[in-house]
C-alpha cells in the first residue's frame, strides 16, 4: 500500500490542531503538529514532510519566516498559507506561497488546494 | 464807465453766478449720489449685486440720472467681453448673450479696453454700440468707459442719453468714470471673496473627507483585529460542530442542534467576510492599459542605470490593443525583467525590447519580450528561476521572478523563456487579450538548446 502523505499544521491554537488532524487524517493524510515556528522547522528537519499548512500570525516566529525558510531548504515543497487576515494576500512574503486560504469553518477550499498539490 | 454798461456786466456776472451754483449744486448731488454708491459697493460681497447696483446707480432717478447702461465684463476663455447686465430707467432688463470682440470689429468698446481710456462717441458710427440698445436709438451719443482694478481692465460701461435734457454725455464721462473706478474695486473685491468662499468650502470639505478616511481607517484596523481574535474561535467551532454531526448517529434531536450551529458559524464567517471586504481597500487595480507605454514607463525608469551601464536599447514595438491588467503589477513584472537584464551585463550590452500580438492554441496575447546579451543562464540552473527565493545574487532576495511569475498568472497569461547558454536569454510576457483566457498557467521553460528537441 502507497504510504500516506504527510502534512505538517502550524498553528498556535490548539482548537485548529484538533480539527485540520481529524479532518485531514480521515481523508488519508498523516499529520504532524506544530504550536510554532521553531518547532515547525525541528518536525520539517526530522521528517519526509510533502505538504505544510501554515498560519501567518504566530508568537515568536511568523508565518512568513517560517515559509521563507522552509523554501530555502526545499523549493518544491508546496506550503500553503492559512490565517485569520485575508488582508496579508497581497503581501510581498505571501507571494512565494503555493497558495493563500482564509480560515474557514468549511475545509473544503483547503482539502481542494491539498489534493491539487500532492495529486 | 456807463450804467447801461455796468449793467449789463452785472447781468453778465448773476448769470455766471448762477450757472455756476447751478453746476455746483449738480457735482454736489453726483458727488453725493457717488458717495452713496460707494457706501453700497463696500459691503457687496457678490458680483451680480455690485453690476445691479451700478446698473440702477446709472440709471435710477435717485442715481446719476442716464437713460440706458451696459455692463460689459471681460471673458478670460474667450478673449472677448461679455454683456453681464443692462437696464433702462432704474429698471434692470437681461442682458443678451453676445460676446464682444476685442478686435477692430469691438469698435469702441474694446477700444476703450486696449487704450484704458473713456470713450465719447456717436453710437450710429461705431459696429458694436449702433446695435448694442433694444430699439433704434434717435439721440446716439454714447460714453464707453473701462473698469480697471489694480491695473487691468475688468470690463466696460456703455451709458447714453437719449431722451433726457441733461447736459451733453461728452461732459458726464467724468462722473461715470469715477463711478467705474469704484465698481473695478468692488468687482475685485467681489471676486476675491468669492474665492475665499470657494477655498473655505474646500476646506471644510477636505476636513470632512480626512475625518471620514480617518474614522474608516480606524474601523478597518478594529475590524481585522476582530476578525483575527473571532474567525480562529468560530472555525473551531463551526468545524467541530461539522465532524460531531459525522458522528451522531440518526435524526435525533443532538444532531439538529449541530445542525443550527453550523448554519450560524457560517453566517457569522459570512458576516465578518463582509466586514473585512467593506474595510480593505481594493489591492488589484485591473483597468484597460496600453502595454507599450507600461514598456516605455519602466524603460525611462531604467534609462539612466542603463547609460551608466553603457547598455543600449533598442526597441521595437508594434501597435498592441489595449490589456485588461493591474498596471502598477505589469510594471513591477517588466521592471524586474529589466534589472535582471541590467545585472546580467556588468560591463554594458544590449538589449531589445521588442512587442507584438501573437497568437497560439490558448488564445491571443500581447507580447513582450525582453532580450539581453547576459550570457544567458546555466542550464543546471534553468528550472529553478521561477523558485520563490532562488537567487544567485549575493543579497538577492530571490523574490523577483517568483513574484513576477504570479503576477503573470494571475492575470491568465505566462512568461516564456529562450535561453541561449553563453549568449543571453529572453523572457517573454504573455498577457491575455481576450479576458475569458484568464486563469493560472503552468510554467514550462522553454529552451533553445538542440538537446531538449531530440528527447
Amino acid at each position: 500500500m502507497e504510504e500516506n502523505k504527510k502534512i505538517l499544521v502550524v498553528d498556535d491554537e490548539e482548537s485548529i490542531h484538533l480539527l485540520y488532524r481529524e479532518e485531514l487524517e480521515e481523508e488519508g493524510y498523516q499529520v504532524f503538529s506544530a504550536m510554532n515556528g521553531e518547532e515547525a522547522l525541528e518536525i520539517f528537519g526530522s521528517n519526509p514532510i510533502d505538504l505544510v499548512i501554515l498560519d501567518i500570525n504566530m508568537p515568536g516566529m511568523d508565518g512568513i519566516e517560517v515559509l521563507r525558510q522552509l523554501k530555502a531548504q526545499k523549493p518544491s515543497l508546496p506550503v500553503i498559507l492559512s490565517t485569520a487576515y485575508s488582508e496579508y494576500k497581497h503581501d510581498l512574503g505571501s507571494w512565494a506561497s503555493d497558495d493563500y486560504i482564509v480560515k474557514s469553518s468549511s475545509l473544503d477550499e483547503l482539502k481542494t488546494s491539498i489534493r491539487k498539490r500532492l495529486g | 464807465m456807463s450804467p447801461n454798461h455796468s449793467l449789463f456786466k452785472k447781468t453778465k456776472k448773476e448769470r455766471t453766478v448762477e450757472t455756476l451754483a447751478r453746476e455746483n449744486e449738480s457735482m454736489v448731488r453726483e458727488i453725493s449720489t457717488l458717495y452713496k454708491i460707494s457706501g453700497h459697493l463696500m459691503t457687496t460681497v457678490s458680483v451680480d449685486e455690485v453690476g445691479k447696483t451700478v446698473i440702477r446707480a446709472i440709471t435710477g432717478e435717485e442715481g446719476l440720472g442716464f437713460d440706458r447702461a451696459v455692463i460689459c465684463l471681460m471673458d478670460e476663455q474667450e478673449a472677448g467681453l461679455k454683456e453681464v447686465w443692462r437696464g433702462e430707467k432704474g429698471e434692470e432688463s437681461s442682458a443678451r448673450d453676445v460676446i464682444i470682440p476685442l478686435s477692430k470689429d469691438g469698435g469702441a468698446l474694446a477700444q476703450a479696453v486696449q487704450e484704458k481710456t473713456p470713450i465719447t462717441i456717436n453710437a450710429v458710427s461705431d459696429p458694436v454700440l449702433s446695435k448694442i440698445w433694444f430699439e433704434g436709438s434717435d439721440c446716439a451719443d454714447c460714453a464707453v468707459v473701462p473698469i480697471i482694478a489694480k491695473d487691468k481692465v475688468m470690463g466696460v460701461i456703455v451709458v447714453d442719453n437719449s431722451c433726457n435734457n441733461r447736459a451733453t454725455i461728452k461732459e458726464n464721462v467724468r462722473v461715470i468714470s469715477m463711478l467705474a473706478n469704484r465698481t473695478g474695486l468692488a468687482l475685485d473685491n467681489a471676486r476675491l471673496y468669492s474665492l475665499l468662499d470657494r477655498t473655505n468650502k474646500e476646506l471644510v470639505e477636505a476636513r470632512g473627507l480626512l475625518a471620514e478616511a480617518e474614522k474608516l481607517a480606524a474601523m478597518g484596523e478594529m475590524a481585522s483585529t476582530l476578525a483575527h481574535e473571532i474567525r480562529n474561535p468560530l472555525v473551531s467551532i463551526g468545524g467541530l460542530a461539522r465532524r460531531a454531526i459525522k458522528v451522531v448517529n440518526g435524526d435525533n434531536s443532538g444532531r439538529r442542534y449541530l445542525e443550527v450551529i453550523v448554519d450560524e458559524v457560517g453566517r457569522l464567517e459570512k458576516t465578518l467576510n463582509e466586514l473585512l471586504d467593506y474595510a480593505q481597500e481594493p489591492e488589484e487595480a485591473y483597468a484597460k492599459k496600453d502595454l507599450n507605454h507600461i514598456v516605455k514607463e519602466c524603460l525611462e525608469l531604467m534609462r539612466r542605470e542603463f547609460e551608466e551601464g553603457s547598455i543600449t536599447v533598442k526597441k521595437d514595438m508594434k501597435s498592441i490593443p489595449p490589456i485588461w491588467c493591474d498596471g502598477r503589477q505589469i510594471k513591477h513584472t517588466l521592471f524586474n525583467i529589466l534589472l535582471n537584464a541590467r545585472q546580467a551585463m556588468p560591463v554594458g550590452g544590449a538589449i531589445w525590447v521588442s512587442s507584438s500580438v501573437e497568437e497560439d492554441d490558448a488564445g491571443r496575447f500581447a507580447t513582450c519580450t525582453i532580450k539581453d546579451t547576459g550570457g544567458g543562464i546555466p542550464e543546471a540552473i534553468l528550472h529553478n528561476i521561477f523558485n520563490p527565493f532562488f537567487t544567485t545574487k549575493k543579497g538577492g532576495s530571490g523574490l523577483g521572478l517568483a513574484i513576477s511569475y504570479r503576477i503573470v498568472s494571475h492575470h491568465g497569461g505566462k512568461i516564456e523563456v529562450e535561453n541561449e547558454p553563453g549568449q543571453g536569454v529572453a523572457f517573454s510576457v504573455k498577457l491575455p487579450l481576450n479576458p475569458e483566457t484568464r486563469g493560472h498557467n503552468v510554467y514550462k521553460p522553454k529552451n533553445k538548446v538542440k538537446k531538449q528537441k531530440s528527447e
